[in-house]
């Protein structure tokens, strides 16, 4: 069964057709690419699905609820969560407080969400960490800690935007190494990223969006050698190198 | 050893509080008290919003002038004892918040700020053109003598502790707020709005919720205010002035800090009332410029407030692996100023 579905959707801005006509569907425990050139309407398809931005056309489908108009705040009751591009961390709570914001969407007692956090932070290492403020922290942590607020919200569904941009060759292993801890957990994850050496290992499906409409969908290895995706983005290089 | 120190203090400047209006025999003293706590609540109250929130509100004197007007005209108007009329107007002030909010919190930062501003100034204009209540000539409560039920005392004295209790009861609700839900979210939502709301948070909601609650604490006061004064007028209870103030005390004490409001009014009420007796008169407004020259020093010297000089002695827990946000304590900061106050001495002898 799947576990979000997403039928003919469609944002304009003015003339700008952002998201053209997209139709996919996420399964069960799934970790799903999605990758396309800059300006290619990644985050706008994001925004909509999380209900940042209202589509114009089409249909969103959370396992059958029917999740097209809510506002976000709703949706993230559902069990689905997302992190954001550009790191949003609450500068001036610990990161500890920082994850119970989110853990007490679940566990609305301060105590029982402290609790809650505290395994969250053990879980995505951050327990060493805890009392630091929110903006003391460096990028890598940065996108930790959001991916662990994240998680405190207790999400079945979780849409990663560019978790992994910026960070170094470690730093990327140890963050998915945390992905596909997370979907052991029995996580959904849907990730936009960039970095190849990121998507193609880590991702069970890949799906890339040019100029809003999808021109690709498959298996990360169909993917690479697929010619429409190559010149729009991925370039002969890697092709040559797969 | 410091703890010891500190606790005594403590335990001294609470005994003091108590019974400073059984001891002294200067009226003005015991006024100037009153004053302390009757800001402090207003600052507590505006902190809701304006501080843990972050939405800074210029028009909360609506709140102030509620109070103060509803148990004045339910008196004058329908033989409502003021403490009855105190509850309708607690109920008045966070119903009118609500209606307010839902539409204002649309908008965002200075935006709201401009809202509320006009808002205040049209309430202001509304009561003052209002013959029904009063209008520029303002109301006159009649005289009572002591009586708790009609919020009334014979001397000042009862108003310190009628006003002490009311305080205390908006430090409580204050502190039991910001440990517990709403507490987090209004921070959250003063940080970064948008995570919040991706945090499942209904942002509008939490904002609404904070607006209440200082309209509550505000108009709580305004109530205090017009039976301690026993006269209102638009002029005395709704100006923008007294908008400003509310925030004022809680900036100058520490923004989104459980006793900032109440160490800001403790410092800025003193200075407002000796200032307006040494200073003002003949129309010079000498007490409002200073009290200008003063906000200027401390937003930049010290934006966080006066509260953060007292950190390092008052704060329990210190994060001693929190090296990079360990804030500075008065001790630290003076031998610092005071090492450099050498090497510039150090300096000049050189040359």
């Amino acid at each position: 069964m799947s576990k979000l579905k997403c039928e003919g959707l469609t944002k304009n801005f003015g003339g700008l057709v952002a998201v053209n006509n997209v139709t996919f569907s996420v399964s069960e425990r799934e970790i799903l690419g999605l990758i396309g050139p800059n300006g290619a309407g990644k985050t706008t398809l994001f925004n909509c699905l999380t209900g940042f931005l209202k589509p114009d056309r089409g249909k969103i489908l959370f396992k059958d609820l029917d999740i097209t108009n809510l506002s976000h705040y709703k949706i993230a009751n559902c069990g689905i969560a997302r992190t954001f591009q550009l790191t949003r961390v609450f500068n001036d709570l610990t990161v500890l407080e920082n994850v119970m914001v989110g853990s007490l969407l679940h566990y609305p007692r301060v105590k029982e969400a402290r609790e809650h956090a505290l395994e969250i932070l053990e879980f995505t290492d951050l327990y060493p960490k805890s009392n630091y403020l929110g903006k003391s922290l460096t990028v890598a942590d940065r996108k930790r800690l959001e991916i662990a607020r994240t998680l405190a919200t207790e999400p079945t569904l979780i849409m990663l935007d560019e978790a992994m941009s910026g960070l170094n060759p470690k730093e990327t292993e140890q963050a998915i190494e945390l992905c596909n801890k997370l979907n052991e957990k029995g996580l959904t994850i849907i990730l936009v990223e960039h970095v190849m050496e990121v998507i193609m290992p880590l991702s069970h499906r890949i799906m890339v969006l040019n100029n809003g409409s999808l021109i690709a969908k498959g298996k990360p290895e169909e993917i690479a050698n697929n010619p429409k995706v190559i010149k729009a983005y991925l370039g002969e290089k890697w092709n040559a190198k797969s | 050893m410091i703890k010891m120190i500190r606790k005594g203090l403590m335990i001294v400047l609470v005994c003091i509080i108590f019974v400073f209006p059984l001891i002294t025999r200067q009226f003005f003293l015991v006024h100037l008290g009153i004053m302390i706590f009757m800001w402090a609540t207003l600052g507590i109250a505006w902190n809701f919003l304006g501080g843990y929130a972050g939405q800074v509100s210029l028009g909360n004197a609506i709140f102030f002038g509620i109070g103060a007007y509803t148990p004045t005209l339910l008196m004058l108007k329908a033989e409502i004892i003021p403490f009855a009329g105190l509850i309708v107007a607690i109920l008045i002030a966070s119903g009118f918040a609500l209606m307010i909010g839902w539409p204002l919190f649309r908008l965002n930062g200075h935006y709201f700020s401009i809202a509320t501003l006009c808002l205040g100034e049209l309430m202001l204009i509304c009561f003052t053109n209002w013959r029904w209540a009063g209008d520029a000539r303002g109301l006159l409560l009649p005289i009572k003598g002591t009586s708790l039920l009609y919020l009334q005392f014979s001397s000042k004295t009862g108003y310190y502790y009628l006003c002490l209790i009311i305080l205390l009861l908006t430090l409580a609700v204050s502190k039991f707020i910001i440990e517990t839900r709403p507490g987090y979210y209004f921070r959250a939502i003063k940080n970064d709005p948008e995570a919040a709301f991706a945090l499942g948070i209904n942002i509008t909601r939490y904002k609404v919720i904070a607006f209440m609650l200082s309209a509550i604490f505000t108009s709580m006061a305004g109530s205090f205010y017009a039976n301690y004064v026993l006269y209102i007028d638009p002029d005395s209870t709704m100006l923008l002035q007294i908008s400003v103030m509310m925030a004022l005390v809680t900036i100058l004490g520490g923004v989104g800090r459980l006793w900032g409001p109440v160490l800001g009014a403790t410092v800025l009420v003193p200075i407002s009332e000796l200032s307006r007796i040494y200073f003002s008169g003949g129309g010079r407004a000498i007490d409002i410029i200073l009290y200008g020259v003063l906000i200027i020093i401390f937003a930049v010297f010290k934006p966080r407030g006066l509260l953060s000089l007292l950190d390092g002695f008052v704060s329990k827990e210190e994060n001693t692996d929190n090296y990079s946000t360990r804030r500075m304590s008065l001790i630290d900061t003076l031998i610092d100023k005071f090492d450099v106050l050498i090497h510039k001495r150090g300096g000049m002898k050189v040359e």
